[in-house]
């Protein structure tokens, strides 16, 4: 296990590094001017063209090997610079740097994705098991239909319906706002949908699978009960598929949904990834993907530990 | 039993989870906000920002929202020369920084010197410190010795060059213009030309002061360039030093700014609500819900809403008492295209001025704004707005609805029946609702005139940067005012001025607004301004003005009290009264 986890991390920068060069060459190709302001006073032109160079704007390669730098930590290294991992500065909201932006948006999106994805596992593991226990009964065909539902209904339908129904129709949930546990509900649960039908859908297909097998005959041959028989020998084979779903699950809820912020005024990084683009603020682009991309290398990391620590058969290679 | 584990497992790390979240205590008076894009007054362009720069600083002058009245700041009283060219400031003893230092003439001087090197960013309104006399030329004398820096030879240390040019840059500003520190309470300001609304320049928040400690200790020179940089963060909490009414306690980006009356502000008695919160929303729907479930007092604009009609309906009818419409000072507009030819090389139909009014002329913008806005704004026939410029400025008729006289002219033009004026291209920016009212108006040019008429939408920066230039036949467009003079909308179609989207470059027009500069008579000066907006609205229209925005606010009256009503939108949150 050691060994995997030493290769992916020599891996890590090696993979960061495409994602930035792929990323940086799509990012300089957008369309528009990135010191030009929405307000639409505009600056005399040679101070647009000093704010260029101050960034530089003008110079694609001195762009990406400086932002490379700065970002990895090289230039605080070599000494030329006094910050490591600086991300740079937003072009579009002047008074921030990219880390303090992401500073504010990322816990807000960590709590909200890690919840929806506890949440999810919750529902979606035992709909999934309800389900397989007896398939083609009511609560299977109940459950499925339900992942169906939660897969198909894209979160601007089940979020603007929750909040329609539970905040401004029955009056029991806030609306709006961010801070307390009774703001997140709504976003949580909206969140949580579509990877719950998920993971239920997941975990059916593999108890169903596991229950025919021979070492569960085995188990309930050994006189033990039936819950026992479920949850410590099928559900943990079973659970492993919607392992390797989570890695990258988390990674998406975590980094925010630019839909749910949308509805429920969540102050997250899913706004990010489209404002940046849309203002073509390159400094926020790269920022936002590198972080972006990091958290999904090592989510999926975790998981591949995760999967050798739940059956240790499961050869590891990098 | 082992089920239990993983639960309980998740229930805490879900209460972890919940714990993360820090909302600031309940303020007196909280409102719903939308983009705060920077705090830095002499960078603020949009309303919402300088709504809290007002909030945060003051200047020498400032402003009652209600009336927009000037009235003293930091200066408690001034003097004006005999040939009105020189303001002598008189700076009350008891201005202070939020740090408990004085507010000085020097604070004045530095801002203003600051703002003149173009090396802060685009500082978006240098042009007011213009009215100063010598002022342009020291701007000039930053760039020219910033480009001396950057052309010098490889060899050169242009970081040393560029540290002396700094130092340099205090003594070159007392050597050309004419701010002059008599004492530490006392600035003489001599302008190029009397300005009779220069007050009101002062009291706008680019001449706003600095906190000259915190400028210097948060400036350095930038390696790449060679400009002076301010670090952008000066503006956060833990290093802000303003001299307003409010300090900025609390700012997470996006999510919520918390100010607290300031203890040093020297007329702290005329604060209202001593904390206010403003929360962050992104949609103005959901701004809308917030207020309505009584989570914030006050939403500014609310007008984008689908159903803002129905509110504004609700209001008239009675059933509502808190939805409050106020005609804005601004203008929404399509902008022609006036040079001789397109950006692809064709000849420009547009550069006749018969094409300009012959479109002008052709629209029914009574019968066209109130069915596509349906908030029915005032339907503009000028390009400056009604309110807000005094009831002494005569604003133009207009070209109205007379598809007779529209055609007669296309046909004098050469384009008769439409013919031989090709598909003519009119842009807007997408996703701002602007598609339905550009829909109407190529409808009404194409029956009316027989105009083939393409639209196209692009992307915002893709349209401001083809807008800027002259890559468009017409485009859309819109002017908010910045002071309470035609000026600020007139010079938009000098050929000087930078956001001159429409290429028009007019000698009668520049002669015009060089002699009403010039005019010492106020009367006399206003009737010029009106000549000069008669010839880009009438004569050779530069635009086809649709309609003055509207602003509908939505707060309680009974329990809110001195929000402005005011075309020019200004608002002090300091001015506020909560009520009962």
């Amino acid at each position: 296990m050691w060994h995997l986890i030493g290769k992916r991390l020599v891996q890590l920068p090696l993979l960061l590094w495409i994602i930035y060069t792929v990323t940086f060459v799509f990012a300089w190709l957008i369309p528009g001017d990135p010191t030009e302001r929405g307000e639409g006073r505009r600056p005399p032109a040679e101070v647009q063209e000093a704010m260029k160079v101050q960034y530089n704007l003008d110079n694609p390669w001195a762009f990406y090997v400086q932002y490379l730098g700065d970002a990895t930590g090289v230039g605080y290294l070599v000494g030329q610079r006094e910050r490591a991992f600086d991300l740079g500065p937003s072009l579009q909201y002047i008074d921030w740097r990219v880390a303090g932006i992401i500073k504010g948006a990322l816990p807000v999106s960590l709590q909200l994705g890690l919840a929806a994805i506890l949440v999810a596992l919750v529902i979606g593991v035992s709909a999934g098991v309800m389900g397989a226990l007896r398939p083609g009964g009511f609560w299977d065909w109940a459950t499925l239909s339900v992942a169906m539902v939660g897969i198909s209904l894209p979160t601007f339908v089940t979020g603007t319906v929750l909040l329609l129904v539970f905040a401004l129709v029955l009056g029991w949930l806030p609306v709006g706002n961010w801070g307390g546990a009774a703001e997140m509900v709504l976003p949580t649960i909206t969140l949580s949908l579509p990877f719950a039908a998920y993971i239920a859908r997941l975990t059916r297909m593999g108890m169903i699978e596991v229950m025919n097998s021979d070492f569960i005959r085995t188990a309930r041959a050994k006189g033990l009960s039936e819950r026992r028989v479920v949850v410590k020998h099928a559900l943990k084979v079973a659970f492993l598929p919607v392992l390797s779903f989570l890695g990258p699950a988390a990674a998406a809820a975590m980094t925010g949904s630019f839909v749910v912020e949308e509805v429920f005024n969540v102050p997250g990084m899913g706004y990010f990834f489209v404002a940046a683009v849309q203002n073509k603020d390159l400094f926020l682009i790269m920022g936002v993907v590198l972080v972006y991309a990091t958290m999904l290398i090592v989510f999926n990391l975790l998981v591949d530990v995760a999967y050798h620590l739940i059956d240790p058969r499961i050869e590891l290679e990098g | 039993m082992r089920l239990l584990i993983p639960a309980v497992g998740l229930l805490v790390l879900l209460l972890v989870v919940l714990r993360w979240s820090d909302p600031s205590p309940r303020a007196e008076l909280t409102v719903a906000y939308s983009d705060i894009k920077t705090l830095d007054p002499q960078l603020v362009s949009a309303m919402l920002d300088v709504r809290v720069s007002y909030s945060l600083f003051e200047g020498l002058c400032t402003f009652d929202p209600a009336t927009m009245a000037v009235l003293p700041g930091v200066a408690e009283r001034w003097d004006l020369s005999e040939d009105r060219r020189t303001y002598t400031f008189h700076l009350r003893e008891d201005a202070r920084w939020s740090n408990g230092d004085a507010v000085t003439a020097w604070d004045f001087r530095e801002a203003w010197r600051l703002a003149l090197m173009p090396d802060l960013g685009p500082p978006p309104y240098v042009g007011f410190l213009y009215f100063i006399d010598g002022a342009e030329a020291y701007g000039k004398w930053c760039l020219k010795t910033l480009m001396a820096i950057r052309e010098a030879g490889d060899d050169a240390d242009k970081i040393a060059m560029a540290k002396r040019r700094a130092a340099n840059s205090e003594a070159k500003f007392d050597e050309l213009v004419a701010v002059k520190v008599v004492d530490d309470r006392t600035l003489e300001v001599r302008l190029k030309l009397p300005t009779p609304y220069f007050l009101d320049i002062v009291a706008c928040w680019p001449m706003f002061p600095v906190h000259r400690a915190t400028m210097a200790r948060m400036t350095t020179v930038d390696e790449n360039s060679y400009n002076l940089h301010r670090d952008p963060t000066w503006v956060h909490p833990e290093t802000i030093v303003g001299n307003g009414p409010y300090r900025l306690a609390r700012w997470v980006f996006k999510r919520e700014m918390f100010l607290e009356a300031s203890e040093t502000y020297w007329n702290r008695e005329a604060v209202g609500p001593q904390t206010v919160r403003m929360v962050h929303y992104r949609t103005t729907s959901a701004a809308f819900h917030a207020y309505e479930t009584g989570k914030v007092d006050l939403v500014f604009g609310v007008g984008s809403l689908a159903f803002a009609p129905e509110l504004l309906e609700a209001q008239r009818a009675g059933e509502r008492n808190d939805v409050h419409e106020v005609s804005n000072f601004g203008t929404y507009y399509y902008v022609l295209n006036c040079r001789e030819k397109l950006s692809s090389g064709r000849d420009n139909p547009l550069a006749d001025a018969r094409v300009r009014q012959a479109l002008n002329l052709a629209l029914d913008k009574e019968e066209i704004v109130p069915n596509v806005q349906r908030i029915k704004p005032v339907v503009a026939r000028s390009f400056t707005p009604p309110g807000g410029l005094g009831p002494d400025y005569d604003h133009p008729k207009g070209l109205g609805y007379d598809p007779d006289r529209a055609r007669d002219l296309l046909a004098e033009a050469g384009y008769a029946g439409g013919e031989g004026l090709g598909p003519l291209d009119l842009t807007y920016n997408t996703n701002q609702g602007h598609g339905p009212l550009v829909q109407a108006v190529a409808h009404a040019w194409n029956k009316e005139l027989g105009i083939a008429v393409e639209t196209s939408s692009k992307e915002w920066k893709v349209f401001l940067a083809d807008r800027n230039s002259g890559n468009f036949t017409v485009a859309r467009s819109g002017w908010f005012g910045d002071y309470g003079d035609a000026t600020t909308f007139l010079d938009l179609f000098l050929p000087t001025n930078n956001n001159n989207d429409s290429g028009f470059d007019d000698e009668a027009y520049t002669a015009l607004m060089d002699e009403a500069a010039r005019e010492a008579d106020a009367g006399r000066r206003l009737e010029l301004l009106a000549e000069a907006e008669r010839i880009v609205i009438e004569e050779r229209p530069v635009m086809v003005p649709m309609y003055h925005y509207k602003l509908i606010h939505l707060f309680d009256p009974d329990r809110l009290g001195g929000v402005s009503l005011h075309p020019r939108g200004m608002q002090m949150f300091y001015r506020m009264r909560v009520l009962n």
